[in-house]
Formats: C-alpha cells, sequence, structure tokens
C-alpha cells in the first residue's frame, strides 16, 4: 500500500457514490478536533480526487461554510425518481442536526442546504444509505436513538423498533448488504450487546450479539459483502484491541476473531468488491488488510499512517484501488493498494502546517489554493496486496487466432466458480463464423472450377440469378467462353445472330473487295447489282441492312453517309471530257495517270478497277488516296476493314457504339491483336462515365483479368464480403477460361490488381476457418511477399500435412535467440530518456539486430586475409585475424552439423572495400564485428558504391554452411548511406524469406547436366546496358576479385568442399594461383559471372540437387525445352557451342530458383519470359529480359541472364 | 455462428487469466493465478499438453506468443511484478530473460509488430510501461516510461507496423524506414494513451478521455484493408469504445461507443483482418460485433449462457 495523496482537513469524510465520476470526497469539519489554529469555523468541503493528475495535492473543488461541525459524512447516491442526479451529502452535525447538502451546489460554492432536521437530541454520530433504497438512510445518536429517513419524506423519520435498554450512544449503524431491511448497530457500553441487528419488517431487534468476553466496547460495524448473516465488530478497548467476524447463524461466540493491533480498533472497511479484503484501522496509527475468509485470518498488508489515530478507513467505493484514512493529525491520506511507488511527502507536511495557519486568518487569498508542487523526493517502494485483489482476476477473455479461431475462457457463471467445478480450467477454441453466405458462394464456386461441365452451368445458373443487367451481361460473356465458338457466342450476345453475322460478314468483305462505291449506282457492273443496289438506295429500309447501316456505322449512330454520297451527282456534264483523258491514259498504258483522273473526277469505282488493272502496289495507294479523299465519318470504318487497322477504330470510335466495335473486333481481329484491342476498347470504355461498366466485357473477351478486376474496382466499389466474392466468381471463371484458351498449358497468372482481390479473398475465407479454401485461392505464382506469409500460414495451420501442396518457404528472415549459453543477460534498465551508453553500438536497424549469416557482410582488413568461416548460429568472439596467417587455426567453424572435411577459404579483399565498409558502418563498429558470420564476400572495386542503382548488393555465401542454414537473402545490412544504393537495400528487406527450401523425400531431384567441374566458363558478351553500374571511376582492378553468388550455396552438402577461384582450400595455397589481370570492364564481367559456377561444379559433386519449388518449375520446362529444340534444329558447330553454354548457365538459374534467392520481380520477370518461350515470342522474351536486367540487381541475375539471352536469340534466329 | 471445436481442460489449479494460440493456431499457451503457463498442442480437435512452465511468484496475467521468426518464444507477466520471457531451445523451453523493475504487478505484455524487432511493452500497477528490446545475443534494454498511467497501467497494445491504408502489401523498398512505432495504453486514470517512438524516446502523442472508469483492455486493430487505424477499448464503465483516426483527415481520433453492456468489460479482441470484435464481459459473456457501413456496430453473436445480472 502507498500514499498517493494527501488533503490536509481534520474532518469527517465520504467518499462519491460509485455510480458518480469524477471522485469526490466530501470532508466535513469534524466536530470532536480542534486544529493547530483553535479556529472554531465549520465548512464542507468537495475534493476531487484525479486519479489522471499525478500530483500529490488534491484539489478542493467547492467550499461552504456550515453553521455546524461534523461528526458524520456520508454520501448517497441518486435514488430512484430522484432529483439530485449526483446524490446527496448527508451529515451529522454536533448539535444534533442532520444536514443534508446537494454536492453539485457545493461545486458552485453555494451554501443551501436541501434539508435540516433537528429530530436527535445528542450529536449524530452514525449515518448509513441502504444499499437498495437509495432513498434510505439510518441515522444514530445518544441514547439509543435510531431513526430511519426516507428523502422521498424526510419529515416523519421511524424507529427501528423499541431503544435498546440501558441506552448508550450509537456507534455505529450498518445496513446489510444482502438483505435490505436488515440494520446493525453499537452501542459503546461494554455491559449488555455490543451490536443490535434490526429487522425493520418487524421493527424490533432480531439479535443481540454480545461478546462472550463481555469487555466489547464496539467501535464499528460491517456486514459481509456477500453472505448475509456475516458482519465484522471491532474493539475500540486497548486491552482487547481485536476485531471479530460472527456469523449470526452461530451468534454464541464470533467465527473469528483478527488479532493484530496492539491499541483499540476505531475503523473497519470491508471491500465491496471484494470479500477477501478487509481494512482495519486504530489507534495504534496501524492499517491493516486482512483477509478475513482465510483460516487463519491473514494480514495481506500493512501500512502505518503516521503519528496520531487513525479513527476512519474506507475503501473508494468507485475505485477500490484507492483507500483513505483520515486521522487525528488532521490528514485524510489516499493510498494505493497496488503498491509500486509514489512520492514521500516530507514538503507536503509543511505545507499543511501552513495551510492550517491561513485557514485560521480566514484569508480567502488562500483558500482553495492548492499546492501544486511536483514531488521531488526519492520514490519508496511498497509491497503490494500478497494476494491479487479479485479486480485484477480476469475471470474471461476471449481472444481471435488465425482462421477465425476464437480461444476463451471463463464462459461459465461466477456463481459456479465458487464450487470449484472444474470448469474454471476449461478453454474453449470455436471456429467463428460470420459470412456463411459467402462460404456457400465460396464453396459453390470452387466445385464450379473443379471442370469446364461444371462451370458452364455455374454460369448457366448465375445467368439465371443475375440481379440486373450487367450482371447478366457479365455471366452471359463468360458463359459463352465454355462454348465450342467463344467468339461468334460473343458477338450474338452484342446483338448479331448467327445468320445476321454470315450476311454481315460477306457485306464487309464483299465491300471490301470493292473498296467503295459509287456515286452513281448506274454505273456499277450489272453483275454487282443485288445487294449493293439495295444498299445504295435511299428507300431500300425494308431490307435489315438498313439497320445494318446503323449498327456498323461506329463513328456515329445518325450517320446516314451512303445515302448521302449516293446522291451528289451534281458535276455528271462534266465528266464526258474527263472520260476521254482516262482512255488515252489507258491506252498509252498510265495507269496511275488514269487513276488520277479517275480520282479526281470522283469516279472511284473505275479509279479502283484501273487501280486493280494496274497492280497491288498501285490498288494500295490507290486505296489509301481514296480514303484520304473521303472523309466520311464511314470511311473509317471502311479503312479498317480494308486496311485491317483495328486500332484506328478502337481509338477513335464513338464509344455509344462499344458494341459495334466489339463486335467488329471479334470478327476481323487477329486472335493476338484481339487481346490488345480489346484491351484498349475496355481502357478507353473505363473512362466513360456511363459506359464503365461495359469495360468489364471487353476484358472478358480478351481474357484480361488485371483489367477486369481493376476496371470492377472501378465500377463497384465493394463494401462487403458479396462484393468481394462477386468479383472473385467472376475472375475465377475467367480465368479458367483463359488457362482453357492456352490449353491449360501454363496457368494464367494474375496480375497486381487481381493478385491483391485473392489475397484479400483468401484473408478473408481464412478468418472464417476455410483455411484449406483460401490456400486454393491464393494465385500460384505470385510472389508477393504478403501472399507468400499467407500461404506459409495457412499451410502450417493445416498440421504441416496439407494433401497437394509442398511445405512452403519460411517467409521470414528467421531472427534466433539463444539463450543458456551464457549467463542469463543482464538488462540495463534505462530510464525514459536516457541515452544508450556510447560503448553499445547503434543498430543500423531496428529489424532482425540478431543477424544471420547474410546480415553483414563479412569483410576483413586491408589485402589478403584469410579467415575461417564460423557456422552461422554459434556465438561470435571478434578476434583480430593476423594478415600474414592465411589461416587461423583457432577460428574453426563450429557448425550445428559441423562438417570437419570443410576447408578454409581465404578471401581476397581490396582496400576500396575496406575502406567502404568504414565509411557505411561507421567508426564507432569495431571493424573486426563484421566476421563473425560465415559469410565471404569478396568484392570487386567495381562494384563499388559509388555506382548507381541498380548496381551493388553486398553477395555473401556461408561457404561452410551445410544444407540447413544457407540464408542467402537477408536483411539489409544496414541503412542506405554513403552512396549504398537503397534499391540493393529495398531488395534485400523486401525478399526475406531465407529458408533453404524443404526437401521433399518423394520428389525426384531434378536431372541436372553435370557441369565439370573445372569447367569455368568462359566470358560472355554482356550488355553494355549492364555494364553501365559500373562506374568508370571504379579503382584499379584487383587481381583476385572474385564474388560468390548467393544462390549458390543451397546446394552446399555438407562433405564437399566449395571451390571458387580467389577462394580456395587450404590445400591449395593460394599464393600458388597467379593473378589474372583484366581489363577494368573484363574484370567487372568475370566477377560478376563467373565463380558462381565454379561454387557449384565444387557443391555438385556429392549429393543431389534439391527440387525447384513447384511453381517455378514451369521455368525450367520451358527453357530446357527451348533448348533442345533449338539444338535439334540445328547443325552449326558455333551455335552449340553458345547453346551448351545456354544450357550451362541458365543452370545456374535453376538453382537459384532451388535456393529461392531471387527477388520476386525477377521471378515474375522470368515467368514472362517463360510465357514469351510458350508462345513462341522470342522478342517478347528478349524484352521482358531487358525489363528484368535493367530493374534488377545485376549481380543477382548475371549468372544467368546473358545465357537467357543468347538462348532467345537463338531461338529467334532458327525460327523454332 | 461460433462452434467449439476444442474444450481443452488446462488442469489448472486456479482461476485461468489468459490463454494465446500461437502465429498457426496451433499451440496454445494458458496462464493461471497457479503461477503457471501452460502449453499445448492442438490439432483436428485433440490437445495434448507440451510443457508447464514454473517461474512466476505470483498469479501470471498474461502470455504473448512472438513471430514465428524468432522462433518458439512466449513473454509472461506476473503480479509477482515480474516479466519472464520463454523460448523453446532443443525441445525444451528455457527461461530466456527475466525483467524485474517493475514496483508493482505487471498486468500485461504485448509484442511489437515483427517487422520492428523484437521489442516487447509491458504495463504495470505502478503506472509505468516498459519497453524492452532484444539487441542480440539475449542482450535485452529496457525503456520505461514512468507515469504512463496514474493508478496503474492495464493494457497495451501496439499499433500494426504497416501504415494504415496500405492494403495488404507491407511497405516494402523506400518505406523500410517508415514502420509505424507506436503501442497504445489503457490504464486506472481511465485514459487510453498512444505512444510514439521519437528517436528512441517515447512520447504521449494522444490521450484519448472517454471512459469514466478503469480502462481494463485496449487493442489495436490490424490494419488490414483499414483505411484508418482503429482502437478498441473496454472499461469497468461498462462501455466498449471504438476510436479511430483518419491521417487524411488530421489524423484526429474521434470515439464511437460500441455499446454499454450490463457488466464490467474486460477483454476485447479483433479478429486478424480487424471486421469483427469480440468483448468479454464480467458476466462471462463474449460477444461479437461488426461494423456496419453506416458507421455503427452491430452484434454478429452472442456466445455464453452467462446469468444475467450475476454480480451486483
Amino acid at each position: 500500500m502507498v500514499k498517493i495523496k494527501q488533503v490536509n482537513v481534520a474532518a469527517n469524510y465520504a467518499w462519491s457514490p460509485a455510480e458518480n465520476h469524477p471522485v469526490y470526497i466530501a470532508a466535513g469539519t469534524a466536530a470532536q478536533q480542534l486544529d493547530a489554529t483553535f479556529s472554531s469555523n465549520a465548512k464542507l468541503e468537495l475534493y476531487a480526487v484525479d486519479m489522471a493528475d499525478e500530483s500529490y495535492t488534491v484539489k478542493c473543488a467547492g467550499t461552504i461554510e456550515t453553521e455546524n461541525r461534523f461528526q458524520k459524512v456520508v454520501w448517497g447516491s441518486n435514488y430512484t425518481d430522484g432529483a439530485h442526479t449526483s446524490g446527496l451529502i448527508v451529515c451529522g452535525t454536533d448539535k444534533g442536526n442532520i444536514e443534508i447538502y446537494n454536492p453539485e451546489k457545493i461545486l458552485e460554492n453555494e451554501a443551501d442546504c436541501v434539508l435540516t432536521t433537528s429530530k436527535h437530541t445528542g450529536p449524530v454520530r452514525s449515518l448509513d444509505f441502504n444499499n437498495f433504497q437509495k432513498n434510505l438512510f439510518a441515522s444514530g445518536a445518544n441514547d439509543s436513538e435510531i431513526f430511519i429517513w426516507d428523502l422521498k419524506n424526510p419529515t416523519n423519520p421511524m424507529t427501528p423498533g423499541a431503544k435498546t435498554q440501558p441506552t448508550s450512544a450509537v456507534g455505529a449503524l450498518a445496513w446489510n448488504k444482502q438483505v435490505q431491511h436488515i440494520l446493525a448497530s453499537t452501542s459503546s457500553l461494554t455491559s449488555g450487546p455490543c451490536c443490535v441487528v434490526w429487522d425493520l419488517r418487524k421493527n424490533e431487534p432480531i439479535i443481540k450479539v454480545q461478546d462472550p468476553s463481555g469487555r466489547m466496547q464496539c467501535s464499528d460495524v460491517t456486514w459481509h459483502p456477500d453472505v448475509a448473516t456475516q458482519l465484522v465488530l471491532s474493539s475500540e478497548d486497548d486491552h482487547l484491541p481485536v476485531v471479530q467476524l460472527w456469523d449470526l447463524r452461530f451468534a454464541t461466540s464470533p467465527m473469528k476473531v483478527l488479532e493484530k493491533h496492539s491499541k483499540g480498533v476505531l475503523s473497519v472497511s470491508w471491500c465491496k468488491q471484494d470479500a477477501d479484503l478487509l481494512l482495519t484501522c486504530g489507534k495504534d496509527n496501524q492499517v491493516y488488510c486482512w483477509n478475513p475468509n482465510s483460516s487463519p485470518p491473514e494480514i495481506l498488508c500493512e501500512l502505518e499512517t503516521g503519528a496520531q489515530w487513525c479513527f476512519d478507513v474506507q475503501w473508494c467505493p468507485r475505485n477500490p484501488n484507492v483507500v483513505s484514512t483520515g486521522s487525528f493529525d488532521g490528514v485524510i491520506a489516499i493510498h494505493s493498494i497496488m503498491g509500486g511507488c509514489a512520492p514521500v511527502d516530507s514538503a507536503n507536511q509543511n505545507q499543511a502546517q501552513r495551510n492550517k495557519i491561513t485557514d485560521a486568518f480566514g484569508s480567502d487569498a488562500f483558500a482553495g489554493e492548492a499546492p501544486n508542487q511536483q514531488q521531488q523526493q526519492p520514490k519508496a517502494k511498497s509491497v503490494p496486496l500478497k494476494k491479487p485483489p479479485k479486480w485484477m482476476r480476469r475471470p474471461c477473455a476471449a481472444s481471435f487466432s488465425f482462421g477465425g479461431k476464437l480461444v476463451s475462457f471463463g464462459n461459465n457463471p461466477p456463481a459456479e466458480n465458487q464450487h470449484q467445478q472444474p470448469n474454471h480450467r476449461v478453454v474453449k477454441i470455436s471456429q467463428v463464423v460470420t459470412e456463411e453466405k459467402l462460404l456457400e458462394r465460396s464453396a459453390e464456386l470452387r466445385r464450379a472450377l473443379a471442370d469446364d461441365a461444371q462451370c458452364t452451368d455455374y454460369c448457366r445458373k448465375k445467368l439465371a440469378d443475375a440481379q440486373n443487367e450487367f450482371e447478366e451481361d457479365f455471366w452471359s460473356f463468360l458463359k459463352v467462353n465454355f462454348e465450342s465458338e467463344p467468339r461468334k457466342e460473343f458477338l450474338q450476345l452484342l446483338g448479331y445472330n448467327k445468320v445476321d453475322l454470315k450476311a454481315k460478314v460477306s457485306f464487309y468483305l464483299e465491300y471490301s473487295d470493292c473498296c467503295c462505291f459509287d456515286r452513281d449506282s448506274s454505273q456499277l457492273p450489272p453483275t454487282l447489282d443485288g445487294p449493293r443496289l439495295q444498299f445504295a438506295s435511299p428507300d431500300s429500309s425494308s431490307l435489315p441492312l438498313s439497320e445494318e447501316i446503323g449498327e456498323v456505322c461506329l463513328f456515329s449512330r445518325s450517320e446516314t453517309c451512303l445515302v448521302e454520297l449516293s446522291h451528289s451527282t451534281g458535276v455528271l456534264s462534266l465528266l464526258k471530257n474527263i472520260d476521254s483523258m482516262i482512255s488515252q491514259a489507258l491506252l498509252i498504258g498510265d495507269y496511275e495517270a488514269a487513276v488520277d483522273l479517275c480520282l479526281h473526277s470522283n469516279r472511284m469505282a473505275d479509279a479502283i478497277v484501273v487501280a486493280m488493272a494496274g497492280g497491288p502496289e498501285l490498288m494500295e495507294k490507290t486505296q489509301k488516296r481514296y480514303f484520304e479523299a473521303n472523309e466520311s465519318k464511314i470511311s473509317r470504318l471502311l479503312s479498317a476493314v480494308v486496311m485491317k487497322n483495328w486500332g484506328d477504330v478502337v481509338k477513335s470510335c464513338d464509344l455509344e457504339n462499344w458494341k459495334e466495335a466489339l463486335a467488329s473486333l471479334l470478327t476481323y481481329a487477329s486472335p493476338d491483336e484481339l487481346i490488345t484491342l480489346c484491351d484498349e476498347l475496355g481502357a478507353r470504355l473505363e473512362k466513360h462515365p456511363d459506359l464503365k461498366s461495359n469495360a468489364c466485357l471487353c476484358y472478358i473477351c480478351s481474357g484480361n483479368i488485371e483489367q477486369l478486376v481493376r476496371s470492377w474496382n472501378n465500377v463497384k466499389p465493394e463494401n462487403n464480403s458479396n462484393d468481394i466474392q462477386d468479383l472473385i466468381e467472376k475472375m475465377m471463371v475467367l480465368h479458367r477460361v483463359v488457362e482453357q484458351r492456352s490449353g491449360g498449358r501454363s496457368a494464367a497468372s494474375m496480375g497486381e490488381t487481381a493478385s491483391e482481390k485473392l489475397s484479400e479473398y483468401a484473408h478473408m475465407l481464412a478468418a472464417q476457418g476455410q483455411l484449406n479454401a483460401a490456400m486454393e485461392m491464393l494465385p500460384a505464382s505470385s510472389d508477393k511477399i504478403s501472399i507468400q506469409i499467407l500461404r506459409d500460414r495457412l499451410f502450417h495451420s493445416q498440421g504441416d500435412d496439407v494433401a497437394g501442396y509442398q511445405p512452403p518457404v519460411f517467409p521470414f528472415a528467421r531472427d534466433g535467440v539463444r539463450g543458456g549459453q551464457r549467463p542469463e543477460a543482464q538488462v540495463q534498465p534505462r530510464r525514459q530518456g536516457e541515452r544508450l551508453p556510447a560503448a553499445t553500438p547503434n543498430r543500423p536497424q531496428d529489424v532482425n539486430p540478431y543477424a544471420r549469416p547474410n546480415q553483414a557482410p563479412t569483410y576483413s582488413g586491408k589485402g589478403c586475409v584469410g579467415t575461417t568461416p564460423q557456422a552461422p548460429t554459434s556465438m561470435f568472439t571478434p578476434q583480430p585475424v593476423s594478415m600474414s596467417t592465411p589461416q587461423v587455426p583457432g577460428l574453426m567453424p563450429v557448425s550445428e552439423s559441423t562438417d570437419r572435411s570443410i576447408t578454409t577459404p581465404e578471401i581476397c579483399i581490396h582496400p576500396a572495400i575496406h575502406f567502404f565498409y568504414s565509411v557505411k558502418y561507421g567508426r564507432d563498429r569495431p571493424l573486426m564485428h563484421y566476421l563473425h558470420k560465415s559469410i565471404f564476400i569478396v568484392l570487386h572495386p567495381s562494384q563499388m558504391p559509388q555506382s548507381q542503382a541498380p548496381s551493388y548488393q553486398p553477395y555473401m555465401a556461408p561457404v561452410s554452411a551445410p544444407q540447413a542454414v544457407p540464408q542467402p537473402m537477408g536483411n539489409p545490412p544496414g541503412p542506405p548511406s554513403n552512396g549504398y544504393t537503397p534499391d540493393a537495400e529495398r531488395k534485400h528487406s523486401s525478399g526475406g524469406w531465407n529458408d533453404p527450401p524443404a526437401l521433399d523425400p518423394n520428389r525426384i531431384p531434378k536431372k541436372k547436366k553435370q557441369v565439370i567441374s573445372d569447367n569455368i566458363p568462359s566470358p560472355q558478351p554482356i550488355d553494355t546496358s549492364q555494364l553501365n553500374m559500373m562506374t568508370p571511376a571504379a579503382p584499379a582492378p584487383t587481381p583476385m576479385g572474385q564474388m560468390m553468388q548467393p544462390g549458390s550455396s543451397p546446394m552446399m552438402q555438407p562433405g564437399t568442399s566449395p571451390i571458387m577461384p580467389g577462394v580456395y582450400p587450404s590445400s591449395a595455397p593460394m599464393q600458388n594461383i597467379p593473378p589474372v589481370s583484366l581489363s577494368p570492364l573484363k574484370t567487372a564481367f568475370y566477377t560478376t559471372t563467373t565463380p558462381a559456377p565454379s561454387v557449384q561444379t565444387g557443391a555438385l559433386k556429392g549429393a543431389p540437387k534439391a527440387p525447384i519449388p513447384t511453381e517455378h518449375q514451369i521455368l525450367q520446362t520451358q527453357f530446357d525445352e527451348l533448348i533442345k529444340k533449338a539444338m535439334n534444329q540445328n547443325n552449326n558447330q558455333q551455335i552449340k557451342r553458345k547453346l551448351d553454354e545456354c544450357s550451362r548457365r541458365i543452370e545456374f538459374l535453376y538453382d537459384k530458383l532451388r535456393g529461392n534467392s531471387l527477388s520476386p520481380n525477377i521471378i515474375g520477370g522470368l515467368h514472362q519470359v517463360a510465357q514469351s518461350v510458350a508462345s513462341r515470342d522470342y522478342a517478347g522474351g528478349l524484352r521482358h529480359h531487358t525489363h528484368i536486367v535493367t530493374h534488377s540487381n545485376f549481380s543477382e541475375i548475371s549468372a544467368f541472364m546473358p545465357g537467357l539471352k543468347s538462348l532467345l536469340q537463338i531461338a529467334g534466329q532458327l525460327r523454332i | 455462428m461460433v462452434s467449439v471445436i476444442n474444450t481443452i481442460d488446462t488442469l489448472h489449479e486456479d482461476m485461468i487469466h489468459d490463454a494465446q494460440m500461437d502465429y498457426y493456431g496451433l499451440h496454445l499457451a494458458t496462464c493461471s493465478s497457479d503461477r503457471s503457463i501452460r502449453i499445448f498442442e492442438v490439432k483436428n480437435g485433440t490437445q495434448r499438453l507440451l510443457s508447464t512452465l514454473q517461474g512466476h511468484d505470483g498469479p501470471v496475467w498474461q502470455i504473448a506468443w512472438a513471430h514465428p521468426k524468432y522462433g518458439k518464444m512466449l513473454a509472461s507477466c506476473s503480479y509477482d511484478r515480474k516479466v519472464i520471457i520463454w523460448k523453446e531451445q532443443d525441445g525444451q523451453w528455457i527461461k530466456l530473460y527475466e525483467y524485474a523493475d517493475h514496483d508493482s504487478s505487471v498486468n500485461s505484455v504485448c509484442w511489437a509488430p515483427h517487422e520492428l524487432g523484437l521489442i516487447l511493452a509491458c504495463g504495470s500497477s505502478d503506472g509505468s510501461i516498459s519497453v524492452i528490446k532484444h539487441h542480440g545475443e539475449n542482450q535485452w534494454e529496457a525503456t520505461k516510461i514512468n507515469n504512463a498511467h496514474t493508478g496503474g497501467c492495464n493494457a497495451v497494445s501496439w499499433a500494426p507496423a504497416v501504415v494504415p491504408g496500405s492494403l495488404i502489401e507491407p511497405p516494402s523498398q523506400n518505406q523500410q524506414n517508415t514502420f509505424v512505432k507506436k503501442f497504445c495504453s489503457a490504464g486506472c486514470d481511465n485514459l487510453i494513451k498512444v505512444w510514439s517512438d521519437k528517436d528512441g524516446r517515447w512520447e504521449e502523442v494522444e490521450k484519448l478521455q472517454a471512459h469514466t472508469d478503469w480502462v481494463r483492455d485496449c487493442a489495436w486493430a490490424p490494419s488490414i484493408g483499414l483505411p484508418c487505424s482503429k482502437i478498441a477499448s473496454c472499461s469497468q464503465d461498462r462501455q466498449v469504445i471504438i476510436w479511430t483516426s483518419d491521417e487524411s483527415t488530421g489524423g484526429q481520433w474521434t470515439s464511437k461507443t460500441l455499446n454499454e453492456f450490463d457488466d464490467v468489460v474486460w477483454h476485447v479482441s479483433w479478429s486478424l483482418t480487424g471486421d469483427i470484435l469480440a468483448v468479454s464481459g464480467g458476466n462471462n459473456k463474449v460477444s461479437l460485433w461488426k461494423e456496419k457501413l453506416n458507421g455503427d456496430w452491430t452484434i454478429v453473436s452472442d456466445i455464453g449462457k452467462g446469468q444475467p445480472g450475476s454480480t451486483e
């Protein structure tokens, strides 16, 4: 218990009722006391006990002067139908009055007494409010006078029964806490009963408690908060300083006696919130907190109050952590039973003294001025209760966990708890499902996706259920994808039935054959009469063709251009002369001139006929000129039809006629074009305020899921699970369609927005406990970290054995903390504001401060220094490494699966690198700090940080690391600084899954192309663009600059010796290897491309490779197949060598895939390349290739990208 | 719809105060007034006691699992004023670290989002909050916020590290350094406070005032898909309040009372998607709440057969 606040006032007081907020103490000047100033004033004051206020003092919130001093103050809460929301303060005065005040008035310093009665004759020492009927209170005075007052009718108090004889002053009154009509009163007499219990219904005492010793002088009484028959009496007799617990069912002797006080006990207070807490205080200045229910009663806490008797102790009704004591030195102290720290207050005591004196002089200037000084004293620690109070013991809680599971306990009524039912120790795990509809629909969707027949039915059903036209369109469009000829079906949906369609197609074709129509139909050759004649005639409305005109007029519905054109016949007479000229031209074989003439005279048909004779070139030219000359709107359609220029249609058509545009695309566009054109049309529609919803239909036709999702988002921002389900259904069906279109060979990859949606959806399903369904919905190809995280969580939540799934890689960088290897860590508690001791190195990153091997690049001092790898998890003791000693025998690998055969590689680092790290990590970090991981990094100066993004990424490969530990990609080694490009950092952090691929014994190890270990690949020419990053300012080449590739590490098998140029087993001292001298550029190339193979070849000898993750196997299939095809197709030896080289390089890619060491964007790019390969679009593949190269960290991909590039080039050349 | 899938007799000898599932939902940790922590494996409707952790000298109030990237790690806090970090190592649970710098009961422990590192916040009845941070090799450093809540701190809860509104994708790339490093705390001063890391110091950035009695618990909602920050708080005053702050509109916190219950509310817990709030009341009732489109909260499920008026 610790004192937290103090009011310096000699007063009888009461806490505000539990209902009231904020909490006040009402303090009325004590009648039986005089303070040091001998003041005889009387006041009633309210003090605001603000727990949020950190200061020690309590602010006086209102004061009124009163006529009388007070013997007892109680504060009742507002009773039913009462008008006093803050309740009423009832005071017993020393003159026998009962005065009732409204606390709200006191706060306004208004001295209005609500009521004053003077029924009692002597000082009113005891008051108590009824717990059930808040309008009732009891009062007691001398001569055993007890009245029961009703605030609703305060004029006529009643008595509980006949006065007990002999009469004595009523020291205390207490209403039973369980039975509302039971009241206990105490008598100060030692003779006779010390406590009488009244039954107000019977209007008589029902039991008289008499202490067997007969010496009990009862000072206070209080009822058990929960048990109706138990009460506690305190004895103020110094010879019997006890507290007795009585059970009235056995009222011959007390049930328990609480003995600890050394002098008379003056006050008791039983905690309403926890019956195991009883406070007592007395003339020995001690306050004890008991558990009266334990046997024997146990003291939970004690407190010494000061130099004076403590005459009163109370629990704060509202905040049971707080108790108050009143003592005769004029202090009301407020304590926290929670212990802890509180200011020790000596200054305040002095302040209290001063206050008393200022009070004595009645100086208003000081009144109410609360001393507001902060306590600067050292804090005293105090012990909390031995056992936590009930209100600290959380009885129940329900917490969510992954998969919509709710873990709960305590779901049983507390009453049962008391009987120790085993229920109190039961924890329940429940599945929460709030979106039943969603699950239903999701299940339906998944069933539908199982096969085509289901899918068609599903679409049909969806179509039938469609609520609006939009939905209907949507589902009909999706549905026809499963028909045999979706394009035709699409057209039909757009309003063209099959028969009409045929007519139209022929019309278009014919039309384009002729390419123009004449101003005068009579000039047409008779064979061409018929439909066209009708078409051109202005009153041919009887035929559907006139409708068609409207339909084909993409550029405006109102267009009737054809008709108009055919009637512009104003220049007929003029033509006669021209005829002869044309004839002449034709006669001399000058077709071009003839055409010119024809065109000039607007005789288009003639021009065309002549042009046909003049050959295709002239024909084309003529067509072009025709369109140039005829700026009518339809000409663009014609132009499109003839020139096959659908891009123009899509770009310029009137969006009102999007249906027609789409129809023409479906009719004419080639499969490849169709996709782009539909997308383009969709993109235009999206921008149209009224038509944007139709964009989705275009995307269905093109099969562009990504755009569909985007457009959908645009049209229907989702509000609930139903909306997203709506979208997912469409997405997934379309996805299936696309899959089907591509022959099911490659799963259509989801774009970013689509993946996001699916991931969101999967989250929703997971939240409903549908872990498996969620797993199915996750886009398999996506490499988004959020999706990987979810997949990992879903997989393992299902208990590590989910049928049909590979265990996913752990998507986080593990950060092991181990204890037990050293004595328990000491913590230096640091107070807010203190800085870290300077000796502690400032960690550059909060994330993963506990580095895994790749955390910090290992490097050593100047020149060539040899060191020994250590197992990543082992503790590191920085040790100076002698420059002259290539091997440090003391630093042997300490690996969990130690492989003693691992030899000591040596590294060589250019001084510039050393410089770089010194700059990067600052002076305060010991250089050798970074040597402690089993990483070897050999950097070449050309990769120095001066270069621009995306160039530099420190690479490291745990040389000695066995299969279980390698973590090629780690957390950022530090914040970007000093030219260290953020890009490289980024890649590090975003691709944080570092685990080795899980080995599945069921999987056949990949057939690998054996690479001969001594076959160090020869350099390949590489793009200059890739070399851009190698700054020309790079320092001079180092002889041994080499670098290892992280991706190779997973293949490292115990028992194999990694060999690489520049890093040699100890058996081959490096001195024996002559340095290779290269030009800067070439060196750069070597460093970035060559080492990995050699590492790998060393590693490959022993053991089979790990499998490539399923989702990436497609890459291998595609590329290997392509190489094979190229091999078969090719006879040229040189190309064959190239292909061999490609094959070897691409092998590095597979290794990286196995090691999961490629960042998501690279993998994404590679999938795109593979897709291009699948569709034999090698140019496209090269574009993707370039994209990867320009957007990735060069060193990450340099081992295999050149190979991939030449493969694509060769494939392009060979046209395979 | 709430259906019980596991009923676990923990065999604790006294009241249970907390029960938490690990990241994958495979392990259950419980703690009790019997001073022990128990760890169960929960699988397919069955459970198996794996370990009983003894080490506290008083009732254990709360437990919290660390992110799995740190291994199997558990923090516990107790009335004995101690915080213990436990770790499973080589199949054995060991006491990794003990923190005993509080002067009173430690009522709440909460791990920071894993992106921020291995950091634990602890709220104590002594009114202070400790933030304990791992510095590698089992070296821990504590920062203490004194006088965080007068009368005691009852709960701490970290804000998601990911900026609200950034949907599902965690910030990659250059947002590395813009991870949110904030937590909220609830106390006996009836307040919820929001603390933010400013260059290694914890600053009180917000004081949320609406409860009229002890705030028993506070929970920062997961940010997935939410455009704003949300905190749920519950109190002795029987109210559950949802606090919302939208950065786009100035970040001002506004309060909305979810409901006034008929008893003290002890605990609030967000579903992982942040759309459902589980409210546990003193009448031993658990109710699930969901926000409607208009921003009102509606009850979706009522669990438990608590007896009305079972207390007072």
